[in-house]
């Protein structure tokens, strides 16, 4: 086996990178102003209304809208600021009671860490407060002009002042230097870029998945920082240069204390020496230097009117990367665009080479990556040069390479909302509709995030969830609506079955969920499963297993519209289910009521290979986290799996499954020799019928599954993974397929860990699903072996809490009244409680072993009795139970003790015997969850209170009376801790 | 427990001298019990007290077998190797790893293994050997440092002309593999050290065959004491493993019509024998489908009883080759009733002591499983002998002598049984050939 391919992942949960950003926020600013200014400022209409309508007019989040507080006086706002917590403080140039360099002074001694913002209601005022803009006790100063525009701008800067190192540190965050000493021109500028970077981050971030994403990029928004003097802007540019997406400067600004006239030129030639193509755009209101400017290849705008704002709109489309990526020839002709991620794949596979060769010198698809936020791709793209491939070819399948998988890396931690247009093959988990998503639903997407943020490469296999659709319940309430179906639900108990499902059939889909799915299968041409995800499916406590109906489809007919019509059909057999007459047996032993149940339905890709006419994974199975019969060194927490070839409808339906622990895969007590891996080894294996395309789903789950011989499956190309051939001559079992002898089903290399690790990867898996849900969980599974040089793949199918015994988990059993307690094992294998047990065979303990043979006939008699007559017994008696060897134990045949509710074990009167553990007859033990209770000496303690059993009443006795059959008047109760391996067995009352 | 004032003095200072050993005794208790007529013959095993110094090893080998397991941790088991007999040959018989091994059942295993050995009529003493090391649940990496550390000891006391173990329970092919390749590292020598090696290192051809071919050959020799043979011959076979399979292909051969066969679920009657295509069938879902014989009754039309046994049918030549305790006394009645001659166990005692019983009164050819099913132990002697004389016999060479061989092991039975007055009890002359061939080497080789 070639070793697997490490794929690295790169890119993480995105939401997590994002939700750090903008961390700081200005939340309550004091605002202080005489009644005269207050007036002025809301000429207009109530500030913070404005502002909330500001926020929305850019469709930021209202939550982050600053409140405002209000201060008539200097006085005021002080003795404010000392009891309450601002962010901010805003005040007018006029206030009541001091001037506003004293009130500057006494805010700076009182809360020096606190911002103080000035808005000029009087642009007369402006040179005034040129001196204590310089003295450092003023951080902004912004001329009013009516427009809520600048208080937002000094919010945001405010906001991106302090939040700037860490943002542009561990977020890779942006920055945009605006290089600007004209306070007048600033006050109407400043606002206007704020606007114009958030308007186009919003729109090249309007590809996010759903609503929740878009606003988390939106935070990483690029920074705007402010510079009135050159060495200011100098400290900024060597400060976050390589973050840097463009400079905007005034050309005259200060310069080692002086107005230089072409302080801006210079800054841009001291900046353009160290990244050549950094955009640069400069204004000036003296057109002069427009020459000098596009002779040194700058972008220049007079500061006339709009055109400054204009300029600023094309400069950050077209050379900061907000626009579409224009793919162009070095002769500036154009080849294609990309208005998106996905279109930029089509397109880079597309275009020339020389094409590809001239934007990645200038660094262009790094810029626009930046712009779109997708800061990690950006930094991967940017240092790659067409040298290090040695080919623009080796560079366009670079390119390729590392956007899509950072699409399908970033999908896969989210849930998408479903979008006909959008939805492709990197897209890992969508939702329709709105409602909630259903226990199935609901845990996928769970566990899609808890893998998400691990590397998608656990132990050399990428696991996944597989691609799904979540219909979220209001569907499946809108049809139950839209087609009267609420009527049928009134006379549910009169109806069959089929008479359900032929009131669903007719109903008619909304226009948008056909619409929807269409474009669902229009990408989707392979196998799909749909399944139930009922609101009240997978709560600890009701299991709701196998309750609702699931379909398979072979989705494979040639037309799309019959391949609709099935899906369709499909989503109304697991709709229909939900009323069927098991169901609502079920949910009749649960605390809810029918009303509350409500369905969604989760469509999921299904895992596996054609393989001739036949479709299904190279195995699949189910795993919990805890194991209720760990025996041998496992411990309960080891967890349990079970894996078969094939679907798992082999496992979950109880037909020929390998049983094994994840932490001892060696440990394997139904193969613990040759005749036991021939008896015991898969024969059977479930595989979707590819050539039942025409049929529509009926009532049964399995409609399109067969049921097939695993020598078929054996011929699989990848089938050594998981089998062995036994190699008759030397009666021996060699891993892998070879000439020369039977292939087998044995798991044997995937349980040696090789070339598809399960055990690893199980174990990885339950404990992240475990962690993250807080409980013990079951899981199912499907996998496949590596295709196309890729990793092998492990998918998750479903994760749900695991089902436990209330009653048992809260019972103190050490607390029970002795003289009710007839055996205490302290080390017994099962979980739960076991009633209604009113016959007990038993074995004397000083049974002679030499007559084992002897007692294992009288056994089977009593056994072939109890069983016809449907009493489940106690069987209690000495020695190894099912030993091969008659002086260890008896040696029961499996069949001979079939009927037996509950086992003990004990010693034998000469003989101390370790616990039954390993052999085919445990194994029997544990696929039956039958409780186990092992009372030894020297391994466990525990007690079994013998001289209770001698006064029952006897109805039967064999071997002169060393096999009794007891009788009791009252049932017998059997409990078992299986967290803490407890077990008792509990005297009836009266008894 | 009965027995004679000789058996139970006997069996008083056996169990003195070998206390604590339940499962010994019990063997050679059946033992002597048999042997008793033999012995009233020939006072001179007694004389020469021959029963006490079989009962007794020639010696016994105990010794440490320390390993490193997976997680690095020392574990330390215990090695045996019991050489019990080698009057008639090298000692010979099979390792078991298994956690109950101990020295009692060691012994008891490795006593019977002298006079299976000697019914062979092949050059094999008795011996037994294995550890208290339990395979199950180890990797296959810590059963091969398990065998090589086994053998580190082992390899001083084995040889080709010595001991030559071959494989039991927990030991299989590749235990056989594993042990085998250590001892041509500690010895740097390629010999016949072990059986049940691997075909193209120094195993013989015919092993799965050998039972059910040897069971049918016996059989065959059986019918001929009455001037019949198998040609012609009606003949149920019961079980579908490797024992039926062979027994059946080798009836086919023999002209003979095979028409039962079954599993633990039931039993098919193919009134048209099962044979040709079927047979090829029949290997096919038993030995690559592992499947149910009742798809053979399916796909053939044959019919099929389930939960039933082969033995309502009517029938020729019975062979019980499916399990213990298979033919009861019911079973036997109505086999007899229903005109069956000829009953050959390829199975290890498939018939209980009513149904013997029944056998042994109504005077059938009655061949039971010690000398019935010999033949997969004269196949571990035939590896032997290719071993030693370099040579790869074929399948058809392989056949030829094993055919000698049953034809030995019977011609050995008959004559004993005649010597001791009963003509044609199978049973009694099996009992007595093997021990007598030994005992009298002993003598031969005098006191030592």
């Amino acid at each position: 086996m070639a070793s697997v391919r490490e794929v690295p992942s790169r890119y993480g949960v995105r939401s997590e990178r994002f939700s750090t950003l903008m961390a700081h926020r200005v939340h309550t600013i004091l605002l202080v102003a005489s009644r005269y200014d207050s007036f002025l400022l809301e000429e207009e209409g109530q500030l913070a209304e404005l502002l909330a309508r500001e926020y929305r007019a850019l469709n930021l989040n209202l939550r982050d809208v600053p409140r405002l507080v209000a201060a008539e006086s200097g006085r005021e706002a002080l003795e404010l600021v000392g009891t309450t917590s601002f962010d901010l403080v805003v005040a007018t140039t006029r206030l009541v009671d001091m001037s506003l360099v004293e009130f500057a002074e006494k805010l700076d001694a009182v809360a020096p860490k606190l911002r103080l913002g000035v808005l000029v209601p009087h642009a007369w005022d402006l040179p005034r407060l040129a001196g204590l803009r310089d003295s450092g006790t003023v951080d902004h100063v912004f001329l009013w002009q009516g427009d809520v525009k600048t208080l937002f701008a000094m919010i945001v800067l405010e906001e991106d002042r302090r939040n700037v190192e860490h943002d542009v540190r561990k977020g890779g965050v942006q920055v945009i230097i605006v290089v600007e000493d004209d306070f007048r021109f600033l006050s109407y500028y400043l606002p206007r870029v704020y606007a114009e970077v958030t308007r186009q981050t919003a729109e090249v971030v309007a590809d996010a998945f759903n609503l929740s994403d878009q606003l988390l990029r939106l935070q990483a928004r690029p920074k705007i920082l402010l510079a009135r003097t050159f060495e200011r802007a100098w400290e900024l540019w060597q400060r976050y240069s390589d973050h840097v997406l463009a400079l905007i400067a005034d050309v005259g600004f200060p310069h080692e204390g002086t107005l230089t006239p072409h302080a801006g030129l210079e800054l841009a030639r001291r900046v353009r020496q160290e990244v050549v193509d950094l955009p640069v755009l400069l204004q000036s209101s003296d057109a002069s230097v427009a020459e000098a400017a596009h002779a040194a290849g700058l972008n220049f705008t007079p500061k006339e009117g709009g055109a400054p704002v204009d300029a600023l709109r094309t400069f950050l489309k077209d050379k900061c990367g907000f626009g579409e990526f224009a793919f162009r020839l070095a002769d500036g002709s154009q080849v294609g665009r990309a208005a998106n991620l996905r279109q930029l794949v089509t397109e880079l596979q597309r275009v020339p080479e020389a094409c590809l060769e001239h934007h990645a010198s200038h660094n262009e698809f790094s810029r626009w990556l930046a712009a779109r936020t997708e800061f990690e791709l950006a930094a991967m793209v940017r240092p790659r040069k067409v040298s290090e491939f040695g080919s623009v070819a080796g560079l366009r399948t670079f390119l390729v390479d590392e956007v899509s998988r950072y699409l399908r890396d970033i999908q896969r931690s989210v849930v998408v909302d479903f979008e006909e247009n959008r939805f492709d093959d990197l897209v890992s988990f969508a939702r329709i509709g709105d409602g909630p998503l259903g226990g199935k639903g609901r845990g996928l997407a769970f566990v899609q995030r808890l893998l998400a943020e691990e590397h998608p490469i656990l132990e050399g296999v990428e696991v996944a969830v597989p691609q799904t659709v979540a219909i979220a319940a209001d569907v499946f309430e809108a049809y139950l609506e839209t087609n009267g179906l609420r009527s049928v639900l009134q006379r549910l108990s009169s109806l069959e079955d089929e008479e359900i499902l032929d009131a669903f059939r007719p109903g008619r889909f909304d226009r948008s969920i056909r619409s929807k799915l269409a474009a669902y299968l229009k990408v989707l041409r392979v196998p799909i499963a749909v399944r139930s995800s009922s609101v009240l499916e997978d709560s600890p406590y009701q299991p709701f297993a196998g309750v609702y109906s699931t379909v398979f489809l072979p989705n494979n007919h040639p037309s799309l519209d019959v391949r609709l019509a099935q899906l369709l059909e499909a989503i109304k057999v697991v709709y229909a289910s939900t009323y069927m007459k098991g169901a609502r047996e079920y949910l009749s032993t649960t605390p809810h009521r029918m009303e509350e149940e409500r369905m969604g339905v989760v469509l999921q890709r299904l895992v596996g290979s054609r393989v001739g006419s036949r479709f299904y994974p190279l195995f699949a199975g189910v795993a919990s986290s805890h194991n209720f019969y760990p025996f041998a060194a496992m411990k309960p927490e080891d967890g349990v799996a079970l894996v078969a070839l094939g679907f798992g409808k082999t496992v979950v339906e109880g037909f020929e499954a390998l049983r094994f622990c994840p932490a001892h895969p060696q440990v394997l007590p139904q193969f613990s020799a040759i005749p036991d891996i021939l008896r015991n080894a898969q024969r059977n294996f479930w595989a979707l019928d590819l050539t039942s395309m025409d049929v529509i789903p009926g009532l049964r789950s399995d409609a399109n599954l067969v049921q097939e011989d695993v020598t078929e499956a054996l011929k699989r190309p990848d089938a050594g993974l998981v089998a062995s051939t036994y190699m008759r001559a030397n009666d021996a079992l060699v891993d892998g397929v070879v000439s020369g002898g039977a292939p087998l089903v044995s798991f044997a290399r995937v349980l040696k860990g090789r070339g598809l690790p399960l055990p690893q990867v199980l174990q990885r898996v339950l404990a992240i699903a475990q962690t993250g849900m807080g409980i013990p969980v079951e899981i199912e599974f499907a996998a496949d072996a590596a295709q196309a040089g890729g990793p092998p793949v492990f998918y998750v199918l479903q994760v749900r809490p695991m089902i436990v015994d209330r009653a048992v988990q809260t019972l103190d059993l050490e607390s029970l009244p002795p003289e009710q307690v007839v055996v205490q094992s302290p080390a017994a294998l099962g979980h739960g409680r076991t009633d209604g047990i009113l016959d007990i065979v038993v074995v004397a303990h000083d049974l002679d072993r030499g007559r084992t043979r002897e007692a294992a006939q009288a056994i089977d008699r009593l056994n072939a009795r109890l069983r016809e007559e449907k009493r489940p017994y106690l069987l209690i008696g000495p020695g190894r139970w099912g030993s091969r060897d008659p002086w260890l134990g008896i040696p029961v045949g499996w069949s001979q003790i079939a009927g037996a509710a509950a086992i003990v074990e004990t010693d034998f009167d000469d003989l101390d015997i370790e616990p039954s553990q390993g052999s085919h007859f445990f194994h029997n033990l544990t696929s039956s969850a039958i409780p186990f209770l092992p009372v030894h000496r020297r391994y466990g303690g525990g007690e079994i209170r013998w001289p209770w059993l001698q006064a029952r009443h006897v109805e039967a006795s064999e071997m002169d009376g060393k096999v009794r059959h007891l009788r009791l008047a009252h049932p017998l109760q059997v409990l078992l801790d299986g967290s803490r391996r407890a077990g008792v067995v509990l005297a009836p009352d009266g008894d | 427990m009965s027995g004679s004032p000789f058996v139970q003095k006997f069996m008083d200072t056996l169990i003195a001298k070998n206390p604590a050993e339940p499962e010994f005794h019990q063997a050679v208790r059946e033992v002597v019990e048999t042997l008793e007529p033999c012995l009233d013959r020939h006072p001179e095993y007694r004389d020469q007290k021959i029963l006490e110094r079989m009962t007794e090893p020639d010696r016994i080998y105990t010794f440490r077998v320390a390993w490193q397991d997976d997680r690095g941790d020392v574990q330390v088991n215990r090695g045996f190797r019991v050489e019990f007999n080698n009057a008639i040959g090298p000692y010979k018989g099979g390792l078991r790893f298994h956690p109950t091994v101990n020295l009692g059942i060691l012994k008891f295993l490795g006593f019977e293994q002298i006079l299976k050995n000697s019914l062979t009529t092949l050059p094999m003493g008795g011996g037994k050997g294995g550890s208290d090391f339990d395979p199950k649940g180890k990797s296959d990496w810590e059963v091969m440092r398990f065998c090589q550390s086994f053998m580190n000891e082992l390899h001083r006391h084995i040889g080709a002309n010595i001991d030559v173990p071959a494989g039991d329970i927990g030991v299989g092919g590749r235990e056989i593999g594993y042990l085998f390749g250590q001892y041509k590292k500690l010895t740097h020598l390629f010999e016949g050290v072990l059986t049940g090696k691997g075909l193209n290192w120094g195993g013989s051809l015919i092993r799965p065959e050998a039972t059910g071919y040897g069971c049918v050959y016996f059989a065959e020799e059986m019918l001929k004491t009455r001037g019949q043979s198998m040609a012609g011959k009606t003949v149920a076979v019961s079980g579908s493993g490797n024992v039926s399979q062979y027994a059946i292909e080798k009836v086919n051969q023999l002209g003979g019509k095979v028409i039962t066969m079954s599993d633990s679920n039931g039993t098919v009657i193919d009134k048209e024998g099962i044979q040709g295509e079927k047979w090829q069938f029949l290997m096919d879902l038993k030995n690559t489908r592992r499947g149910r014989v009742e798809e053979y009754a399916k796909k053939f039309g044959a019919q099929y009883h389930a939960g039933k046994r082969p033995w309502f049918v009517p029938c020729d030549v019975a062979l019980p080759c499916a399990t213990q305790n298979e033919v009861d006394g019911d079973d036997a009645q109505l086999l007899v009733k229903n005109g069956c001659s000829v009953v050959s166990e390829g199975a290890n005692m498939p018939t209980t002591l009513d149904g013997v019983g029944v056998f042994l009164a109504r005077k059938i050819l009655y061949g039971p499983g010690k000398a019935a099913n010999a033949g997969g132990v004269a196949t571990s002697g035939l590896e032997m002998s290719q071993n030693s004389l370099r040579l790869s016999w074929t399948r058809e060479e392989v056949d030829q002598r094993l055919h000698t061989i049953m034809k030995d092991i019977h011609g050995a039975c008959v004559e004993t049984a005649k010597e001791y007055g009963d003509a044609g009890n199978y049973v009694l002359g099996a009992n007595i050939a093997g021990f007598m061939k030994v005992a009298n080497s002993m003598i031969d080789q005098g006191v030592v």
